[in-house]
């Protein structure tokens, strides 16, 4: 051990103190980091409340679906052909705005609808379009800028789409993007 | 031998460098145990936190009722989850559920959607609404233990309660 016996020993011992303040300093930031990097925080839940979407697209009655309004009963899994062409032309935001409204603002999720007849006619409904137009590009990889911040989930289902009295068999394709 | 004696001497003779020296090692001490006991401290506040169990709840519970929502028919559901040793505020407001930890209650309210990273804030997360249903804003006061919450959907709209003051209504009713 070093002795200190001569004026500004003191200054001398501050001095040869700072590397092991600095070093107590690191390992400390170094444990508080660690546990950090431990702690759960982000909770990925975009799949499931893509599944979520779709069920309540095809299940709710104010979804795709064919409503009867005189038995008060929903066809899930019946495409109310009117409603759907209703949704693509004439009341694009309807979903958005009235039976799956986030509010003013939707930052959590949104999706492309495909109703593929097999004709070549197919229809296309857009939920929250604004939002899927501006993530879409953000689903590849390759993309700079934000590229992964968003995932996609593709979803086919096999459907009747009711027009009038007939019905025909197509396929709902649903592209979610949260 | 010579050198023994004089080394001798400047050990009894410097009493100050001694003093100093021992400040120094007591300092070390006194830095070393406030260290110990700041990450002591930051480890048991990181164990008590509730920043996981408050997100965690949040996405449950929108996601529930997202699913009420997506139900064709008439619903009753309720909810239960264990909540430990924890006790929770669960605010159903219009478009987002609020969950607050009750030791922190009163504090300011987080942006839906965003993580909640902070262990004092309450989490939330939204949900979509269907506007031809009315859904009344409520607020459900869990206890420690296990949580229930119950949802009922039906032509008026969907309801969100607490199941325990409803049986507790419902059986003053029947008195």
């Amino acid at each position: 051990m070093k002795k200190i016996n001569r004026k500004g020993g003191i200054s001398e011992e501050i001095i040869l103190f700072i590397p092991k303040i600095l070093f107590l300093t690191a390992a400390l930031f170094a444990v508080v980091i660690l546990v950090k990097v431990f702690i759960i925080g982000v909770i990925d839940v975009r799949q499931p409340e893509s599944s979520i979407l779709i069920s309540r697209l095809i299940y709710s009655k104010d979804g795709l679906s064919y409503y009867d309004n005189d038995l008060k009963r929903v066809y899930p899994g019946v495409m109310d052909l009117k409603k759907f062409s209703e949704l693509s032309a004439v009341n694009p935001n309807s979903l958005d705005t009235a039976s799956l409204s986030y509010g003013s603002d939707n930052p959590i999720i949104a999706a492309k609808i495909i109703l593929k007849q097999g004709t070549g006619n197919d229809i296309t409904v857009f939920y929250n379009k604004q939002r899927y137009e501006k993530w879409e590009p953000r689903v590849l990889s390759t993309v700079q800028g934000g590229a992964g911040s968003v995932k996609l989930v593709e979803e086919k289902k096999y459907v009747l789409v009711k027009n009038g009295d007939k019905t025909s068999p197509a396929v709902l394709e649903f592209n979610v993007i949260g | 031998m010579i050198s023994k004696k004089r080394g001798r001497n400047l050990l009894f003779r410097n009493k100050k460098a001694i003093s100093n020296e021992l400040f120094f090692n007591v300092f070390e001490l006194v830095l070393a145990a406030i260290v110990i006991l700041a990450l002591y401290n930051f480890i048991n506040s990181v164990v008590d936190s509730t920043i996981f169990e408050k997100n965690y709840l949040a996405r449950d519970l929108a996601m529930l009722t997202n699913t009420v929502y997506s139900s064709p028919g008439d619903l009753s559901y309720i909810y239960s989850e264990n909540s430990g040793k924890h006790m929770f505020i669960f605010d159903f407001k219009h478009n987002s559920v609020q969950v607050t930890d009750k030791s922190s209650a009163g504090l300011s309210s987080s942006i839906p959607g965003k993580e909640n990273t902070d262990s004092t804030l309450p989490a939330s997360y939204p949900f979509a609404e269907n506007k031809n249903l009315a859904f009344g804003p409520v607020i459900v006061d869990g206890d420690e233990g296990l949580i229930k919450i119950g949802f009922i959907k039906s032509e008026g709209g969907v309801n969100v309660y607490n199941p325990v003051d409803y049986a507790a209504v419902t059986l003053d009713s029947k008195k």
